[in-house]
């Protein structure tokens, strides 16, 4: 596959253009989301620990999930853009300065996928969304974690191989519409000081960077998609040919792009993304299966199967069935299938054919999350307005306004059914296009218990879509 | 563009992180708001009886015992009702509180969907200071 030609470049629009390219864009946004995190760390530990009512639970459960979301499949990676981790990283790093390399047996995304697990199963064992005081030490525990590993590693390594939220979005963001690109790769090629990977240096003193290169070790002429790019522009400040475009893009063609990748290898030998892939589109439907009234009676089951009396093992099996076994039987089941067919390995299929799946994951985060975000979008009103009122004991912002919610539920189904569809139709052109790169002669038989499995995977989720809620704060035990 | 950085942040390959004062100033808000909170009240007990329970799409009516300490009721409390999902986002609830006497107070209350919610009550007692109780009501079904 050659690189398709892209029709814009973002950075030549007017306003937006010179604001992407403001120096100080980058701080803006994330002091912005600073301040934000710091009015939810307090009013998680200080306010009322009710959740509806509490800025550490709506902002983070409603708004943030929702929005990340919205802007990852709208625009690109901008929450990684305003991280306010890398605010705070890299105010430490101006009282110390990492010299060691991050472990070259770590440099996988093994322990990213073991975090992002960790995370969906401590959501719904206790329940974080019920938990204002929770939510915030997690808040906290990720700055901590951020500061920790980036003041004792150099580069990017929390984002690259340890940030779960990262990981979600660098593999959304290959369904982004804009993707940082060299403008003129004849420029790249002559280029001898390579800045964008090594950073640029002091033209009086070599040793000195004053503008870094890209920390998570893309290097923009063989730079292919958006997985790992945290969107941090700082390539694009370090080029000294500003040779470096914000393009706009066919969304989700990188998936099928089977180039070697700058920083990461060809996505077909990865192993550990391959997982990470797995565990994105099968945790969504686990994620959304929390939140609808069979889980109950699923999980009573369980229990009774197991003879178990609390929530940890039943949750405990539950994640294995979602994410161990159903990924095994159905992708090893398309696999061996396709492998037949084309008369290769089930190795080479399952590596090569997983990365299909990734819309329609998308698709079912954004339904999820889209439905908390349209049903809770105005929440944000009366939910400040009452921690104003916790925190000053005075309503400077008037009395909440209760009232202030969002669309009603029923009126998200239609957009929720529109997002899955077109998240499944996706994965359907993506899986073709995979089959014909794997199997030119024999694509359609290649890809085909690949599609079927996608429709299989679309039809569970609409069933689990059509189910009623049953928002609980408390599993089937109690 | 070249810039001109402090000699030891370049001597660390870093550029000029700013926000400096205005984390000062965020902190700085942050104590002033906590500084500003209003003391806790001690909360009196509440005990809320449901007739019948409560159900998706059924009106319930909520008997709301309120004691404070030594099983002192409170009396002559101006109160609102308000009920939350568990999870944030979702439309809460009111519902207007009459008093019954002797710490009693009564409201009607139909809940509009399945799963946990939070009832939180809210007001003022008859000297003026202020009341917020909350109480669990767990799995909400729709009326079989």
């Amino acid at each position: 596959m050659t690189t398709p030609t892209f029709g814009s470049d973002a950075f030549s629009w007017p306003l937006v253009g010179a604001a992407l390219r403001w120096k100080h864009a980058r701080t803006t946004l994330q002091l912005t989301l600073l301040a934000v995190a710091a009015l939810m760390v307090l009013h998680g530990l200080a306010g009322p620990q009710l959740a509806p009512a509490n800025l550490a639970t709506v902002l983070t459960w409603v708004h943030y999930r929702g929005l990340l979301i919205v802007a990852l499949l709208a625009v690109g990676n901008l929450f990684c853009t305003g991280c306010p981790f890398i605010l705070a990283r890299d105010a430490a790093r101006r009282v110390h300065a990492p010299t060691a390399r991050w472990p070259r047996w770590l440099r996988r995304k093994w322990p990213a996928i073991v975090l992002f697990v960790a995370i969906l199963f401590v959501y719904e064992l206790f329940d974080l969304w019920a938990l204002p005081r929770a939510t915030a030490w997690l808040v906290l525990g990720y700055f901590g974690a951020a500061l920790a590993i980036d003041t004792v590693f150099a580069g990017a390594s929390f984002c690259k191989y340890v940030c779960p939220i990262g990981q979600f979005n660098f593999v959304t963001s290959m369904l982004s519409p804009f993707e940082l690109r060299a403008r003129e790769p004849a420029t790249c090629s002559a280029c001898r000081t390579v800045d964008c990977i090594k950073g640029r240096r002091a033209p009086e003193a070599p040793l000195q960077v004053v503008r870094r290169g890209c920390e998570l070790a893309l290097f923009m002429p063989a730079k292919v998609g958006n997985l790992d790019c945290t969107l941090c522009l700082d390539c694009v400040q370090a080029c000294p040919h500003d040779n470096i475009a914000l393009a706009v893009r066919v969304p989700a063609l990188e998936l099928a792009d089977g180039r070697r990748r700058s920083g990461i290898g060809r996505l077909a030998q990865r192993w550990d993304l391959a997982v990470l892939v797995t565990v994105f589109v099968f945790g969504a439907l686990l994620n959304a299966l929390g939140m609808i009234a069979p889980v109950y009676s699923l999980e009573r089951q369980i229990a009774g199967a197991i003879g178990a009396t609390t929530e940890a093992p039943v949750l405990s099996v539950l994640f294995v069935l979602a994410l161990v076994v159903a990924p095994a039987l159905l992708l090893g089941g398309a696999a061996s299938w396709s492998a037949i067919v084309t008369g290769t390995s089930i190795r080479r299929q399952l590596l090569a054919f997983v990365y299909g799946l990734v819309p329609f994951g998308a698709g079912t985060w954004a339904a999820h999350y889209g439905f908390h975000l349209l049903t809770g979008l105005f929440t944000v009103v009366p939910v400040t307005q009452s921690a104003v009122l916790d925190l000053a004991g005075q309503a400077w912002l008037g009395a909440p306004r209760w009232t202030w919610v969002g669309m009603q539920p029923g009126t998200v189904f239609p957009l929720q059914l529109g997002l899955l569809t077109l998240g499944t139709m996706g994965s359907l052109g993506v899986t073709y296009l995979i089959a014909e790169r794997e199997s030119p002669s024999r694509a359609i038989a290649a890809a085909a218990p690949w599609l079927a499995l996608t429709l299989l995977l679309f039809v569970t989720a609409v069933w689990m879509l059509t189910q009623p809620m049953e928002m609980r704060a408390a599993g089937a035990l109690g | 563009m070249h810039l001109q950085l402090g000699s030891w942040r370049d001597r660390h390959g870093l550029t000029r992180p700013p926000g400096r004062w205005t984390g000062a100033a965020a902190a700085g808000l942050m104590l002033l708001l906590a500084s500003c909170a209003r003391s806790e009240e001690t909360p009196p007990h509440l005990t809320i009886g449901w007739t019948p329970m409560p159900a998706v799409g059924r009106e319930s009516v909520a008997e709301i015992q309120l004691n404070e300490a030594m099983a002192r009721p409170v009396t002559g409390a101006r109160l609102r009702l308000e009920a939350f999902m568990t999870h944030p986002g979702m439309a809460p609830l009111s519902a207007a509180v009459e008093e019954q006497g002797r710490g009693r107070y009564r409201a009607r209350v139909r809940f509009t969907m399945a799963g946990d919610w939070v009832v939180r009550l809210q007001g003022t007692r008859a000297d003026g200071r202020r009341i917020d109780v909350q109480d669990d009501v767990r799995r909400v079904r729709p009326v079989e």
